[in-house]
């Protein structure tokens, strides 16, 4: 065919303008259905090793959702990656996690101390994002910002960001929509296609995010390599003043903490004729745990994950926790009967609540449940569900009696009640396939499917034995 | 055809904007399958693939999305073995992907372009006659194109509008580059002499 052959040799010939050949545009929504469509081609995601969501999780249905969304539904929550990890944040974000990320929620409030997260966030309220250097607001968009160095310890996170924004850097950008960066009084906008660079008590833009990571790499590098406080910029000197009072004070507090520890150590050596006292999780709480945190108006607990065919954990996981692959039909089965146990009980709350069919919550589920149960006796009475909130960590504290089981008792009280039981009710069930000491192990481990929750909110006073 | 006078200049063309590159970050994330990721590269290069696929098949055809669609679902399953440190930019190897399933579409279906009829103004034609003479220009561009084996049209609108090289085009349509290079001069030459009766081409 003349027009295939290939002796020719195209010498001068020169382009055409086609810019007035017309186009058609992307129509809206195109990119959400081509996500949809290859959400719906993936397969499963792994179950993860570990999940912290108090919020909706990403299992949640949609109805729960929109439910949630009507009613402003707080969500508080925390997750510490330790692998790539996919959290819903509220109703209207979505994160995923980079390993060693970590974030805590509350609402469209998010504190990053540290790590890679990319965010997508659907349009509507402010939705910010707290870092140790700065802070970035958003009203939908879908952004990632990255931390390095310091890692913000407090949960107050404007003291917390005095003395972190000297020796931690945070990188933001932009994919789309738009994004306010700010520290202090420092502030800009960026728009997609843009990054940022938080730092020093400063706000400086760094060009594409392609750019501003190269730079923020290099400087996150330098930075590693540095004494933070040394060198620290001159202008920063009077911050840095106060920084170094602040852990003064603290070195203070630590030495007065470390007498009274090792005060209580011995006497505790004394009392156990030596016995070395036991390292225990941070969610194997006794009485007094409970009485701190019923002071603080704060409810913890580890509750198996919620999935009605159970859990079945795999060879890795087996190997990890120690157990043989005949133990993963014992695990499963266990999962399973704690499933029913946790659901017998959420589930006709959640239908009191929402006045819907049985069929309606159990679309909803037992996670979306919790917090519609929470978000509705908030809503319908703030201070009774406050006072109900701590009443909850007052009975596990062993100030107040445990209800009896026709007693009258505030939903929230009662879903706490039944939530902070049920490990104990989990790892008893284990023990009588694995032996005790076994089950309390696989109970604390970090490896099985579980549910690490702290919900902030009740009221907080000074704990006293209560009728 | 109406004639209208008016040049089609041929020396430095405009070229179709090229989607700002997106960062390691998230290609590297498009590539460990993250759809959220993705997202972020489809709403970069979304305009780009409907360009090219809207002027293969013209912009009416009934399964525009649909390809356009397929493109980025193809692209998110072959992410994993794209290499971002090679030869390929990503949105050279995304055109490809569009190309050759604009191609199968063709020989599959035989589509017939579907003459551009809507086609908006562009800002910098700010009054009504030159609204008009562009549109009319588009419309010419379109027929002209319409009329090009597909091959041909694929190398043009590769190579005119989306500022590929001859080895790039040789790539996407799987041919030797001599092969692509006599494409696009046909390609070239039939659409000035489709053009040159009504237009002023040089």
């Amino acid at each position: 065919m003349s027009d295939e052959r290939e002796d020719f040799e195209p010498g001068a010939e020169q382009p055409l303008d086609l810019s007035a050949f017309e186009a058609a545009a992307p129509p809206p929504g195109f990119a959400d259905r081509v996500v949809a469509k290859v959400r719906a081609e993936q397969r499963p995601a792994p179950k993860r090793t570990r999940w912290v969501a108090a919020g909706a999780g990403i299992a949640a249905a949609a109805a729960a959702l929109v439910l949630l969304r009507a009613r402003g539904a707080p969500s508080i929550g925390e997750t510490v990656a330790e692998e790539r990890t996919d959290v819903a944040i509220g109703t209207r974000a979505k994160a995923v996690l980079e390993p060693g990320a970590k974030v805590q929620w509350h609402g469209d409030d998010v504190v990053q101390s540290r790590g890679d997260v990319f965010y997508r966030v659907e349009p509507g309220a402010t939705f910010r994002v707290h870092t140790p250097a700065g802070e970035v607001d958003v009203r939908g968009t879908c952004f990632a910002v990255k931390v390095r160095g310091e890692e913000m310890q407090k949960r107050d996170v404007k003291a917390g960001a005095i003395g972190a924004a000297i020796s931690t850097l945070a990188f933001v950008a932009v994919y789309e929509g738009k994004v306010g960066v700010s520290y202090a009084n420092d502030s800009l906008v960026l728009s997609a296609g843009e990054s940022a660079k938080l730092g020093g008590g400063k706000v400086e833009r760094s060009g594409t995010p392609a750019e501003g990571e190269r730079a923020f790499a290099s400087a996150a590098e330098q930075s590693a390599d540095d004494v933070p406080l040394a060198k620290a910029n001159e202008n920063l000197a009077a911050q840095v003043s106060e920084y170094k009072k602040r852990l003064e004070l603290v070195a203070t507090k630590k030495s007065e903490l470390e007498a009274e520890l090792a005060k209580a150590e011995a006497k505790l050596a004394g009392a156990q004729d030596g016995a070395v006292p036991r390292t225990r999780s941070e969610y194997d709480l006794d009485q007094s745990d409970w009485a701190e945190l019923a002071k603080q108006g704060q409810v913890k607990f580890r509750v198996p994950c919620l999935m009605k065919g159970g859990w079945t954990p795999n060879a890795s996981q087996l190997d990890k926790l120690g157990l043989a692959p005949g133990d993963a039909q014992t695990m499963k089965e266990a999962y399973e009967r704690s499933y029913q146990r946790v659901w017998k009980e959420i589930r006709p709350m959640c239908q009191t609540a929402l006045g819907s069919s049985a069929d309606a919550v159990d679309k909803i589920g037992p996670q979306s449940c919790m917090h519609l149960v929470y978000d509705i006796a908030s809503t319908t009475d703030p201070e009774a569900a406050a006072e109900a909130h701590t009443a909850a960590a007052e009975i596990r504290a062993g100030l107040r009696p445990m209800p009896g089981p026709n007693e009258r008792v505030h939903p929230v009280t009662k879903m706490f009640l039944v939530l902070t039981g049920e490990l104990p009710q989990f790892e008893a069930d284990l023990a009588k396939s694995l032996g005790p000491e076994e089950a309390h192990r696989i109970a604390f481990s970090d490896t099985i499917c579980r549910s690490d929750d702290r919900w902030g909110g009740g009221k907080k006073r000074e704990p006293e034995k209560r009728p | 055809m109406m004639a209208v006078a008016m040049t089609v200049p041929s020396a430095a063309p405009q070229k179709a904007a090229v989607p700002q590159a997106l960062d390691a970050d998230v290609l590297a994330r498009c590539r460990a399958q993250d759809p959220m990721a993705f997202r972020a590269f489809v709403v970069r290069h979304e305009r780009m693939v409907f360009a090219l696929l809207s002027r293969m098949l013209g912009s009416g055809a009934p399964d525009l999305e649909d390809l356009a669609q397929e493109t980025f679902v193809r692209a998110f399953r072959a992410f994993p073995r794209f290499d971002p440190s090679g030869t390929a930019k990503v949105s050279t190897w995304l055109l490809t992907i569009a190309t050759r399933l604009a191609l199968d579409a063709r020989k599959r279906r035989r589509l017939e372009a579907v003459p551009i009829e809507d086609a908006e103004a562009r800002p910098a034609d700010s009054t009504p006659e030159l609204r008009t003479e562009r549109r009319q220009l588009g419309d010419a561009l379109a027929e002209a194109a319409a009329s090009l084996p597909d091959e041909q049209r694929a190398a043009l609108l590769l190579a005119d509008v989306h500022g590929l090289s001859t080895a790039e085009i040789a790539s996407a349509l799987e041919v030797p580059e001599n092969t692509a290079k006599t494409r696009l001069f046909r390609a070239r030459e039939k659409m000035r002499a489709a053009l040159r009766d009504e237009w002023r081409t040089p």
